[in-house]
């Protein structure tokens, strides 16, 4: 054999060596926690009365934000005096199905269905943006996520996303806090233990804007990670902070199949 | 000219003084086959704040521990029940997992309650702060070993 014959031989079994190493890492990238017939909805965690509260819209309280997001998603606002009926023709059809694929990357950026509805308010209406949190704006985000109500899950990871999948991974396994608890630790460890008095649920976010009755109001998926945040005493991000986005793409992920059942409730 | 100068290193001085205070240094203690059998304060605990610590949002051992005699209708139940963890464990041993369990399992879920290092984005309300202070500690084993059935 010569000289050159063993250097491409090294060469080529790096190569391979390399390659093997990438596929089982991504292997492991692309691993659930939950195999998609174990996905259970936060619903069969919660308590019955609760559950029952949800599952009876004349009852679930969630529904006033929705029937006000009704009444927003139609007013005729501004110079423009435009609507997003206008646009998004009606209401029902058009926007049917969309607020599963959220997080998405727009424009480079990874951005939630509340960001997104602000967007269409500054780039396309003329308005001004709504306060993240702020009852409008959950109000619209809770009657768009309606409008899919039963749509499965189904955000993309692939493409511009991977590197908010990955980051948003990370941060899901971290431990933070005084209490050092990362998210994975409740909810893929222990989902249906105690804590408390309350059920510990897969964490999905299937059925946000959540009804949240500790609260007496609908509350964003960032602000739940907020509250879980607090729970392992480790100081909060703000709403709408590039980090909970990444996080929230990854648990959107983790429940992908999952029908939406906005506005869910919980204590 | 001086005095402006003196003031400012007094104030800094003062600065310095508060924030090594604030993060309030830890005792240290050493380990020994899986157990802290030293004492880590010379006051010996109490068993009745112990219990109260047990209870109250200071230690809320009940949000994952179910303790028989505490009569409570919500107790969770991520860790091992702690009934009778007095006969399982010496005191040295129950002073360990609470200090720093992750010696006996790195993986735990169970809060170290005696660090305040080595720790990620900890609320500004708690950093440089353990959970409970050494005393606590003392206390809250020390009604842990009554726990006998
Ligand atoms: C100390 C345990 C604990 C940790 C750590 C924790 N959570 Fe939670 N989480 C809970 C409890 C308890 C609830 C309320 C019961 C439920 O719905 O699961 C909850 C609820 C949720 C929900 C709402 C589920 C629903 O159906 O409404 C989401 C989403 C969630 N957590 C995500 C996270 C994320 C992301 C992290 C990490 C940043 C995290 N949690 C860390 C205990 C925890
Ligand atoms: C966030 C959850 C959590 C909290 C809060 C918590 N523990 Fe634990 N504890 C655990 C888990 C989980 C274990 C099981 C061992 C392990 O995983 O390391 C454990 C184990 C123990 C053990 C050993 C029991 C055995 O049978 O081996 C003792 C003793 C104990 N805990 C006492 C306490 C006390 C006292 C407090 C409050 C000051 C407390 N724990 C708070 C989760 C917790």
């Amino acid at each position: 054999m010569s000289f050159y014959n063993v250097i491409i031989f090294i060469l080529f079994l790096i190569y391979s060596l390399n390659v093997f190493s990438q596929e089982t890492l991504n292997n492991k990238l692309y691993e659930k926690p939950y195999a998609n017939n174990a996905l259970k909805s936060g619903k069969y965690f919660a308590r019955e009365e609760t559950r029952n509260i949800e599952l009876d819209e004349f009852e679930n309280p969630g529904m006033i934000w929705v029937e006000r997001g009704k009444d927003l998603f139609n007013l005729q606002d501004g110079e423009n005096n435009s609507s997003c009926a206008l646009c998004h023709k009606g209401d029902t059809n058009s926007l049917l199905g969309v607020a599963a694929s959220y997080p998405k990357v727009y424009k480079n950026q990874l951005i939630n269905l509340e960001q997104k509805i602000n967007m269409c308010r500054k780039n396309n209406m003329n308005l001004p943006k709504y306060k993240l949190e702020s009852n409008n704006l959950l109000s619209l985000s809770s009657f768009v996520s309606y409008i899919s109500k039963g749509v499965p899950m189904n955000v993309s990871v692939a493409g511009k996303a991977e590197k908010y999948f990955k980051k948003g991974k990370e941060i899901f396994y971290q431990r933070i806090g005084q209490m050092n608890l990362a998210c994975n630790q409740c909810h893929d460890e222990i989902a249906g233990s105690y804590l408390r008095a309350e059920k510990i649920s897969q964490g999905h976010i299937n059925g946000f804007p959540s009804y949240l009755m500790r609260w007496e109001g609908i509350a964003s998926v960032h602000r739940r990670f907020q509250f879980c945040n607090n729970q392992a005493r480790a100081q909060p991000l703000e709403i709408g902070h590039n980090d909970y986005n990444a996080l929230q793409l990854y648990v959107a992920w983790r429940g992908n199949g999952l029908p939406i059942e906005t506005p869910s409730v919980r204590r | 000219m001086y005095f402006k100068l003196f003031m400012i290193i007094l104030i800094n001085f003062c600065i310095f003084i508060y924030s090594a205070s604030a993060n309030n240094a830890l005792i240290n203690y050493q380990i020994i086959d899986y157990a802290i059998p030293l004492s880590l304060t010379s006051v010996s605990g109490n068993p009745e704040s112990g219990q109260k610590i047990v209870i109250s949002r200071e230690g809320n051992c009940l949000a994952c521990h179910q303790i028989p005699n505490i009569v409570d209708k919500f107790q969770g139940n991520i860790g091992p029940s702690l009934a009778g963890v007095g006969n399982r464990y010496t005191m040295g041993e129950l002073r360990l997992r609470l200090v720093d369990p992750y010696v006996i399992n790195s993986k735990s879920l169970m809060p170290a309650f005696y660090k305040n290092q080595n720790l990620i984005r900890v609320d500004k309300k708690y950093t440089g702060k353990s959970i409970l202070t050494a005393q606590q500690i003392e206390d809250v084993i020390s009604w842990l070993a009554t726990l006998k059935n």
